[in-house]
């Protein structure tokens, strides 16, 4: 649309009339298009969580005149799996891994997008299902933050401090690969300490702050879980090593700071991403991606407990957007 | 929600949603206001539990020789005689009592004698997490006798001491074997500790005794056999609210006595005990509320049997039994007032019930009871400039009500350089012994009637109403961060003012009715006490920590310290902080699982209140360990050697002779 908008504002007509051809235009032109005819979002549970993205993707893709947008309890789609592929063309949005793990069921001609799942998890099932290639009929918006980016939080909040400790059992230690290459070229040295038993976690993680100065913390169920955190966050305050969390629960527990997406700002990037295809019959997914629209939030009581500076979080969060948007 | 992960076909974990979006616990603090040293209005030495172990401490009292200003004797006390010293900025007796200790958050200050019997408390040193001393009076924090200084002891949560830990020790004269398990039952973790130490204490002679002008030949009677159990419960009701529980016993056989005194040397059994229950609630962040109960108990049963030799009498017993118990309950709530302020306050209420026939000549227990209301604010006048100012006002049943204020101003004048101003006033309350004492011996008197066939040797009591010792304290301090160097300097003027003394009082000349008809008064060799002793000690702190290397660590204190006084009533005040003392630690890991450290004090002489002059002395200790796998478990191997240069010196009493090179090695297990 904004191609045809800059096509007429080349004609140099009097720009009201120009304004005013253009919404008769689109309106006279909408109905006769066929386009995108259903979303339909599945929630993987009841959940504040999971409603916010779908109120959100509502509120963004109701906007206009597009297309019918139906919520579904995972219960609910299970017993309607077999009409997705009818009644017209159709993009299914899974909130959140039980979801996502049902609709990568459907038919390979109904475009699924998941959301509010992590990219290992998304990768993981996309691996089980065959569909790893297939990024136009099965695509996700993660849910975490790319290391990149919380490398990024790291160098702002945290100037002098480059050595970045990763307790990582074996679901995190998956990810390592990509977090090592995204610590490429930066000057921060990234130590891990890989732990196989919850036993372990304390003791491991008291070796790793011997040779650590900030501890990121990445997502794993042995490492980070009820029975660990609180033991966890003890021992780094008792070593003065501040944590980089994942999650605003992390910064409210005892974290220094972290980088998260909260479900209306998924909601929000999958809504835009849904208005882009809602003209297309046959819509085709982006490839998956990370979030777009995130928050910074840091514990200041921590950072004043530990004698450590750090900026407002509003500064701190523009540096890091900043500082994504330079990369390639 | 969902679980934190969802199973997939292959077995392998999924990360779910919720990782992301599920609640986290929140992890409450631990000292009254958690703020960062260079923030702090006092200097702090900190201890941490790898220097505890570095150091080759056998004994919680050893620890505190790593504080510079402070002053610690092994085996001081002629009464409970396997007591340590432990003063800071001198100015005390064998019982520690211008200076307040705390265990998470409890008083473990003696109701009855008004000090710490180190040895006795219910707490294992593999417990402590670390220790943070607080160099100056903080009364407006702590309360009365937070005087001199405090000593805060942390434990460790339940949460990090997960699994089975087991340690063996034996050497000269000394033997422990410690064993802890912890666990967890749902949302409930848990740690328990027990643990069996018997100790030789000093030798029994004193070896070449010709010094200090003293030719005295024996050491103090002072083995100890301690059985010690500790249980922690840290529950999580929600994730913002904690309970936590705690229990501690530490019982067992103690020597008691001297080799020439009234009554023969004998054993005596101890028994005490703590109860602590704490719940605490995260508000918001940074706004926490808690709410904490304890109770303890410190028991021991002992009697006295006359020496003839001595005493003159034969076959004389005495009840000599203690029992003295607190309950203690306290409401405290910290939060932000607004964003450059933190508010700390709360109240407090005490019960303490001491029954001690022996020094109170009473057959009942004596109550008395403690109220207190504090605040302490924390206020960041701008980045550079931090302002605490805090308060506390007490009543007790013997001084009424005291108040205690602080104020101290921190200024960054430079990244990593701070310079603090502190002004700081503490009361001591007197002990119930300084307030109530009357410690008497019927004997009888040889003499036929109409004479009385008995009589009161008077020893000690209290003749008058005391007034609460003061102080007040200023200081000026430095905390400068370095690449490698972190130093804490610090001049202070401590002005002590109203110090309890004793004094040579016949009371049976001026305080009538002293005893029943029949029985004759003799209180030619009693002592009062009164506040008679005024002191300004001056001086000069210095504390470094400095990184040589990523393995490599020295820590060094330096301490200055002259008193003014006119020792009021003989009491050497002036001669009881050493002039000079200095303490080194060097730690190393060598790679391979090897480490050494190595420690060394120098004690300029002195002579401590009830003590005797003593010379200056160095001592070096030593610790070389090894740790290594065994499967799964992780094991450590070490030798620890007190006193390498075998120098025999004296602290505190000419009986009180440092045992010579002490060597004891240590296994302990880890699974």
């Amino acid at each position: 649309m904004t191609h045809r908008f800059g096509h007429w504002a080349r004609w140099r007509l009097p720009g009201l009339v120009a304004r005013l051809g253009l919404l008769l235009a689109v309106l006279a032109h909408a109905p006769a298009v066929r386009a995108l005819d259903n979303i339909t979002l599945v929630l993987s549970e009841e959940g504040q969580a999971y409603t916010e993205v779908a109120d959100k993707i509502r509120q963004v893709v109701g906007q206009k005149n597009g297309p019918k947008v139906e919520t579904l309890s995972l219960q609910a789609f299970l017993g309607r799996q077999g009409e997705m592929a009818k009644g017209g063309s159709r993009v299914v949005v899974a909130v959140g891994l039980a979801a996502a793990q049902a609709a990568a069921a459907l038919d390979s001609r109904v475009p699924v997008l998941s959301v509010l799942v992590p990219r290992a998890t998304f990768e993981t099932l996309a691996r089980e299902r065959g569909r790893q290639g297939d990024s136009r009929g099965f695509s996700a918006i993660y849910l975490d933050q790319p290391f990149a980016r919380q490398l990024q939080l790291i160098r702002f909040a945290l100037p002098d401090r480059s050595r970045v400790g990763v307790l990582a059992g074996a679901v995190a230690a998956e990810q390592l690969p990509l977090l090592q290459a995204a610590g490429k070229g930066s000057r921060l040295k990234i130590n891990v300490e890989k732990v196989s038993r919850e036993d372990d976690v304390i003791p491991s993680l008291r070796q790793l702050l011997r040779d650590s100065d900030v501890l990121l913390a990445v997502p794993d169920p042995l490492v980070y879980n009820r029975n660990t955190i609180q033991g966890l966050l003890l021992t780094t305050y008792r070593y003065q090593i501040p944590v980089v969390g994942f999650s605003l629960s992390y910064v409210r527990a005892g974290a220094l700071v972290a980088v998260y997406s909260v479900p209306p700002q998924i909601g929000q990037q999958v809504g835009e991403m849904l208005l882009g295809l809602a003209g297309d019959r046959n819509p085709a997914l982006p490839p998956p991606q990370y979030p777009k629209y995130f928050s910074v939030s840091v514990n200041y009581q921590v950072a004043r407990s530990m004698g450590i500076e750090v900026d407002n979080e509003a500064v701190l969060y523009d540096k890091v957007r900043r500082a994504g948007e330079q990369e390639p | 929600m969902a679980g934190l992960c969802a199973g997939a076909a292959d077995g392998q974990e999924l990360l779910a949603e919720n990782a992301y979006l599920g609640e986290v616990p929140v992890v409450l603090t631990v000292s009254r206001l958690a703020q960062p040293q260079d923030e702090a209005p006092a200097a702090v030495t900190v201890i941490d539990r790898q220097m505890i172990k570095d150091s080759g401490a056998w004994e919680l009292a050893d620890v505190f020789r790593l504080v510079p200003g402070m002053y610690v004797a092994y085996h001081a006390s002629s009464a409970y005689t396997t007591n340590s010293a432990v003063s800071y900025h001198g100015l005390s007796d064998a019982y520690s009592r211008r200076m307040q200790v705390l265990v998470d958050g409890r008083s473990v200050y003696s109701p009855l004698f008004g000090g710490v019997l180190w040895s006795d408390i219910p707490l294992a040193l593999d417990d402590i997490e670390r220790i943070e001393v607080i160099r100056g009076p903080n009364s407006a924090m702590y309360g009365a006798n937070s005087f001199l200084g405090i000593i805060n002891i942390i434990t460790r949560h339940s949460t990090e001491e997960q699994g089975t830990f087991l340690s063996v020790s034996k050497g000269t004269g000394r033997s422990e074997g410690v064993a802890r398990h912890g666990g967890r039952i749902g949302d409930l973790s848990y740690r328990v500790t027990a643990s069996l130490r018997n100790d030789d204490g000093l030798d029994e002679r004193v070896v070449n005794p010709i010094q200090n002008n003293n030719t005295w030949g024996y050491n103090k009677t002072d083995d100890k056999k301690i059985r010690l159990l500790t249980f922690r419960a840290d529950y999580r009701a929600s994730p913002v609210d904690e309970v936590e529980f705690q229990f501690g016993y530490n019982g067992g056989d103690r020597q008691e006595g001297l080799v020439s005194d009234a009554f023969y040397p004998r054993w005596k059994s101890v028994d005490n005990h703590f109860e602590l229950l704490r719940w605490r609630s995260q508000l918001g962040v940074g706004n926490e509320l808690s709410l904490q109960f304890y109770h303890s108990y410190e028991g021991s049963k002992d009697t006295l049997l006359s020496n003839p030799a001595e005493s003159g009498y034969a076959g004389l017993t005495y009840n000599a039994d203690m029992i003295a118990q607190r309950y203690d309950l306290e409401a405290q709530h910290t939060f932000s007032p607004s964003a450059a302020t933190r508010l700390v306050w709360g109240g407090s209420a005490r019960l303490d019930r001491v029954y001690s026939p022996l020094y109170l000549n009473r057959q009942q227990a004596v109550a008395s009871h403690l109220s207190r209301l504090f605040a302490n604010l924390e206020w960041r006048v701008e980045p550079r400039l931090t302002l605490n100012v805090g308060g506390m006002a007490e009543n007790n049943d013997f001084t009424g009500t005291d108040v205690m204020p602080r104020a101290a101003l921190n200024w960054h004048f430079l990244p990593g350089q701070t310079l603090r101003v502190g002004r700081s006033s503490a009361t001591r309350t007197p002990s119930l012994l300084e307030s109530k004492a009357d410690y008497r011996f019927r004997v009888p008197t040889g003499f036929p009637a109409p004479l009385p066939a008995q009589a009161d040797l008077i020893y000690r009591y209290a003749a008058a109403t005391l007034k609460p010792e003061r102080i007040v304290s200023s200081e000026i301090g430095y905390l400068g961060e370095f690449s490698s160097v972190k130093a804490d300097l610090r001049l202070f003027r401590d002005e002590v003012s109203d110090m309890i003394g004793f004094y040579r009082n016949n009371v049976c000349n001026t305080v009538g009715g002293l005893t029943p008809a029949g029985v004759l008064c003799l209180g030619g060799n009693n002592f009062s006490m009164r506040n008679s002793g005024n002191a300004v000690i001056k001086g000069f702190e210095a504390q470094f920590d400095w990184r040589l290397g990523p393995d490599t660590r020295l820590l060094y204190g330096f301490s200055h310290a002259k008193v003014s006084s006119n020792d009021e009533d003989g009491t050497p005040y002036t001669a009881s902080v050493p002039t000079n003392s200095q303490n080194l630690m060097v730690t190393h890991r060598f790679g391979s699982g090897w480490s050494g450290s190595l420690m060394g004090y120098q004690v300029g002489e002195t002579k401590a209140i009830g003590g005797s002059l003593v010379n200056s002395y160095r001592r070096w200790d030593g610790r070389v360990a090894k740790q290594f796998k065994i499967g799964r478990s992780n094991a450590e191997a070490a030798l620890i050697v007190q006193n390498l240069s075998n120098e025999r010196s004296w602290e505190y009493d000419f009986d009180n002779q440092l045992p010579g090179r002490a060597a004891w090695a240590n296994l302990r297990l880890e699974y």
